[in-house]
């Protein structure tokens, strides 16, 4: 940061800001009067030199963008107080998203000023009202309520949600700090709520739970093969790359129970019902097996367990495909086909895959079709799960704030590796694993949890079963909420600590192709709030730690050297190279753009193909509840809007949550575009404006989830949970609709241009 | 356990605090309520922030190092004023001779004014109000508004007059002529203190009472030409020494 920008107080202060205010004013003003004095070529030479005076007052850093986890870098243009603006940086310096930048990425950025902003710690008074504390008071308050926890109910009653919006260094600390000083291993992330049943498929076919490509591959790719993605609004620039592709000649197919803005670049768009996706993917692969399509040297060579997943999707013929998911025989045979002709392959999927309550088998079903068809590990061909938060991948995977994994997916159960951070964090560290996110919701009611540590997330809106989520949030003993807002969650807190935005500290993320990246400081911190690994060191010594790390690369440096995958990945590295994908195992180790180019990351270096059969929603469509509810994203809106309902421009596109509804079932119900529409479930009801296109199947509804005003999770269940990921099923909840009488039709539903949700 | 509570107390937040009604009454009790800390006031109030403003332009032409800050922005345009001024010397003096009827008629002006104290007591004022302040001064300063406020406002309406007398146009025009001028310090001191409050004048088509001419010192321009005769004049005193 530039001394030139420290801004001053008092008096001091008040002269520098008029000063600048005049310098402005002298500016216009001076430059009227030389317009009218000057020639032409004469201005333009002051003109530049001007421009370039006034950009030499700025700071200009590179950054990495704190929204979805594509990992674009970018020039940040600030004065120390305020994002001016951002422009993508140097190509070479952002291979991901090389010139472009998405709608958030370039604009959306007032949140860091946001007056919503905390700047002070909350405490509640006598009266449970909040009332402001200082970092003293409410540490202490802090460590009284964990010590009180673990002191009455053993510290297996504590538990802590970690932040993917924080950094990879802060993520690693998150976890040390539930297991060295909490002493527990219920410690997850959103992840859970998203790409864990990515993480747990992929882990147990290929090894690794992650993209195997890089995406560069997606420019040498012949064919992409996208399922459950809005890639345009959920991932802006990789729905750019995935368009340039096309542009370019090659092949794109898209199965989607929405005709997203991507399907309408493809070759080919098949229409499914959500929630039958292993039907479907496993009726293309037997067409593949059945017709001898698939790569025979790949499956000989580098794979186990062919037979029985050709026994397996034996089922799944044509017809039977389309009687349960709707995908009409020809379209399954042409997608097939087009596969097995294509020399590489991409497959690409988002949480339409994942958020189901047979995610897991999803995700398998999928890496067993791209290893059949030997579309791994070669360039142009591979698997790539689009992440969603900006660093899941890193902080939330990669940095082992999970239950059962360490960083860089070491085993808790490990006997071996628990010893070597029992010894490097002077510490016992129980042997079983904690519990999953959504487990824990469940765990409040009759299981041993009782408070809570919760970091940069918002369960309150994001859980599914909102209803349930804040009961427990209420009901919970003692509650610490770290964020920027009083979000919807920190109002249930005990006591909440304001912490700092990307903007505002120094650090990595690690984006959805296992790029490493730097995060810089580009703004000062807001007020008294402090960074979450800050905040975090002083709790653990207040709590009989000697955490002694002066800045996120003394971290960094600890964290590499229990982590093998990252042990090259030195912050003086990344400077260097402008980006690191692991696994890096050494500091000459140049990183792994693609995986498994020789072996999968199994025991056997094989690729472990798994069969999977038949799967369903946990609740499918009833005659009481005879739609299904989708729930996604849209391109204006992140997650639970902390990061952009500050933003107007933001706002003036897209202010509210709404429901698809297909032009024909809207009829048959009496709903017109812009009418309000009851969405009802088994778990309660809301009401949000209807929004009437043909995207959307007729038997299927989309809503998105960026609103508390119509939470969406009202509708969806706590318990209904993959079994191995225990990922919600968010993409499938069987509804019904009605219209709303007595209130009045928008004509703006939604959005002032039609929004779109993903996935 | 804890039942959910969404209002948190203004000071834990990034909110600025609400500022009162504009005018006279605002003015005065945030001056006693903020006695000791003007700066402190001057968030509060628009009509106070922009008397700060227009002194703090002033009074930084009396010091080096503060012009330099405004200034170096500036150097190009200034640099690309003598430019005019070294190439067409004959151009400028015919400029001058065409103006210099407006410029005497400013000048007279401004010794009318000066003689008649004004312009010592606003720059009194503009001088109190740039400093530091510490409880004494800050009294002071609300004691000053207030006692003043009669001569203020008549000196504000004078100095519109000038406008109204489109003397100001005259006066912009004459600007970069200055450059090339051996104006003395204290002419051009005069001089800037009267352009920008006759800049003030420029939005004076309604009679106005001293808060509205106060307010009326928002004017981009008013600020604008003021701070630019103050560089060409600053440019001008460096050359000569």
């Amino acid at each position: 940061m530039s001394s030139n920008n420290e801004r001053k107080e008092g008096v001091a202060g008040f002269m520098q800001r008029a000063k600048e205010q005049a310098n402005r004013n002298v500016e216009h003003f001076a430059e009227g009067m030389a317009a009218g004095s000057m020639p032409e070529g004469k201005l333009f030479d002051i003109a530049q030199q001007i421009s370039d005076k006034r950009l030499g007052e700025l700071t200009v850093d590179s950054t990495t963008c704190g929204y979805c986890a594509v990992g674009c870098r970018f020039d940040v243009y600030t004065d120390g107080e305020e994002v001016l603006a951002t422009r993508a940086a140097d190509p070479e310096e952002s291979p991901v998203n090389d010139i472009s930048t998405c709608v958030k990425g370039k604009f959306s950025y007032n949140f860091a000023n946001s007056e919503e902003r905390l700047t002070d710690p909350l405490v509640r008074d006598e009266n449970g009202e909040w009332r402001e504390a200082t970092w003293d008071e409410a540490l202490s308050r802090v460590v009284e309520g964990f010590q009180d926890i673990i002191d009455e109910y053993g510290n297996e009653a504590m538990s802590v949600i970690a932040s993917s919006k924080a950094t990879n260094e802060e993520n690693y600390l998150m976890g040390k700090f539930a297991r060295q000083v909490l002493g527990t291993n219920t410690v997850d992330n959103c992840n859970r709520l998203c790409h864990s049943s990515t993480v747990a498929g992929l882990a147990k076919t290929y090894g690794y739970g992650a993209a195997s490509i890089s995406v560069k591959d997606f420019e040498e790719a012949d064919l992409i093969f996208l399922t459950g993605s809005n890639t345009t609004e959920a991932h802006p620039v990789l729905g750019t790359r995935v368009k340039q592709h096309v542009k370019e000649g090659g092949d794109l197919i898209v199965f989607d129970p929405r005709e997203t803005q991507i399907a309408e670049y493809a070759d080919q768009y098949t229409s499914i019902r959500p929630g039958y996706d292993t039907v479907w993917v496993n009726g293309v692969t037997r067409y593949i097996i059945e017709n001898d399509l698939y790569d025979e040297e790949f499956v000989a060579e580098r794979t186990e367990g062919f037979e029985e997943v050709k026994e397996a999707v034996e089922e799944f013929t044509l017809d039977y495909v389309e009687e349960v998911t709707g995908a009409p025989p020809e379209e399954i045979v042409s997608a097939a086909e087009a596969i097995a002709e294509a020399d590489r392959t991409v497959f690409g999927w988002t949480l339409g895959i994942t958020e189901h309550s047979h995610g897991t088998d999803n995700v398998a079903a999928l890496a067993n079709l791209a290893a059949i068809t030997g579309n791994v590990g070669k360039p142009g061909t591979g698997v790539s799960p689009f992440r969603g938060q900006n660093n899941v991948q890193g902080g939330g995977g990669d940095m082992g704030p999970l239950p059962d994994n360490f960083p860089g997916y070491q085993k808790v159960a490990d006997d071996e590796v628990r010893a070597k951070f029992e010894e490097a964090w002077d510490c016992e560290i129980p042997a079983e694993r904690g519990y999953y996110t959504t487990e824990m919701f469940n765990a409040f009611d009759d299981g041993p949890l009782e408070g809570m540590f919760c970091i940069g997330e918002n369960p309150s809106l994001s859980e599914p079963g909102k209803k349930h989520a804040d009961e427990v949030l209420e009901e919970m003993e003692f509650l610490v909420v770290q964020d920027l807002f009083m979000n919807e969650t920190a109002k249930y807190a005990d006591v909440v600590l304001p912490a700092v935005s990307f903007l505002e500290k120094e650090g990595t993320f690690a984006n959805t192709d296992r790029r490493v990246q730097k995060v810089n400081q580009v703004l000062e911190k807001k007020g008294n709030a402090k960074a979450d690994w800050e905040i975090l060191q002083e709790l653990a010594n207040r709590m009989g730690r000697a955490w002694d790390y002066a800045d996120t690369n003394e971290i960094n440096e600890e964290m590499r050297s229990l982590t093998p995958i990252y042990g090259g990945i030195s912050h003086e590295r990344i400077e260097e190279k402008g980006g690191i994908q692991w696994p890096c195992w050494d500091e000459d180790h140049p990183g792994t753009e693609r995986l498994y180019t020789e072996e999968f990351n199994t025991e056997s270096g094989k690729a472990n193909l798994v069969p999977v059969g038949y799967a369903e929603p946990m609740a499918p469509q009833t005659e009481e509840f005879p739609l299904t509810l989708t729930t996604g994203r849209v391109l204006y809106q992140y997650h639970t809007g902390t990061m952009t309902h500050p933003e107007e421009g933001i706002m003036k596109y897209n202010d509210r949550d709404f429901v698809e509804i297909n032009p024909g079932t809207a009829a048959s119900y009496g709903i017109e575009n812009g009418d309000p529409v009851r969405l009802e479930s088994d778990k309660g009801e809301i009401v949000v404006t209807a929004q009437v296109t043909e995207r959307i199947g007729e038997d299927t509804v989309f809503a998105p989830i960026h609103f508390a005003e119509t939470a969406v999770n009202t509708l969806t269940d706590s318990e209904r949970l993959d079994p191995e990921a225990k990922t919600p099923e968010f993409k499938a909840t069987a509804v019904r609709i009605s219209p709303v009488e007595g209130q009045q039709s928008t004509d703006r539903p939604g959005s002032v241009e039609p929004a779109r949700g993903d996935d | 356990m804890a039942q959910p509570v969404r209002e948190v107390p203004e000071g834990a937040t990034n909110t600025e605090p609400e500022r009162p009604q504009e005018g006279r009454e605002a003015l005065e009790s945030v001056l006693e309520e903020y006695g000791g800390d003007y700066a402190d006031a001057a968030e509060y109030t628009d009509e106070l922030e922009n008397v700060l403003e227009t002194a703090i332009l002033v009074i930084s032409s009396a010091d080096d190092e503060e012009v330099d800050y405004v200034t170096d922005s500036m150097v190009t345009l200034v640099q690309a004023g003598d430019a005019i001024s070294t190439e067409g010397t004959v151009a400028l003096a015919e400029s001058f001779g065409e103006n210099a009827e407006g410029f005497a008629d400013l000048l007279d002006e401004l010794v009318r004014l000066d003689q008649e104290g004004h312009l010592t007591m606003f720059l009194d004022l503009a001088g109190t109000l740039a400093e530091p302040l510490d409880e004494d001064d800050a009294e002071r300063l609300a004691n000053t508004v207030g006692e003043n406020a009669e001569e203020l406002a008549d000196v504000l309406e004078d100095l519109m007059a000038l406008k109204q007398a489109g003397q100001l146009d005259a006066l912009l025009d004459l600007a970069a002529t200055f450059s090339s001028l051996d104006a003395d310090e204290t002419t051009a001191n005069a001089l800037n203190d009267v352009l920008g409050a006759v800049g003030e004048a420029e939005e004076a088509s309604e009679p106005m009472g001293l808060f509205g001419a106060l307010g009326a010192l928002r004017s981009s321009e008013a600020r604008a030409g003021l701070g630019y005769v103050v560089e060409i004049l600053k440019g001008l005193g460096r050359r000569n020494t």
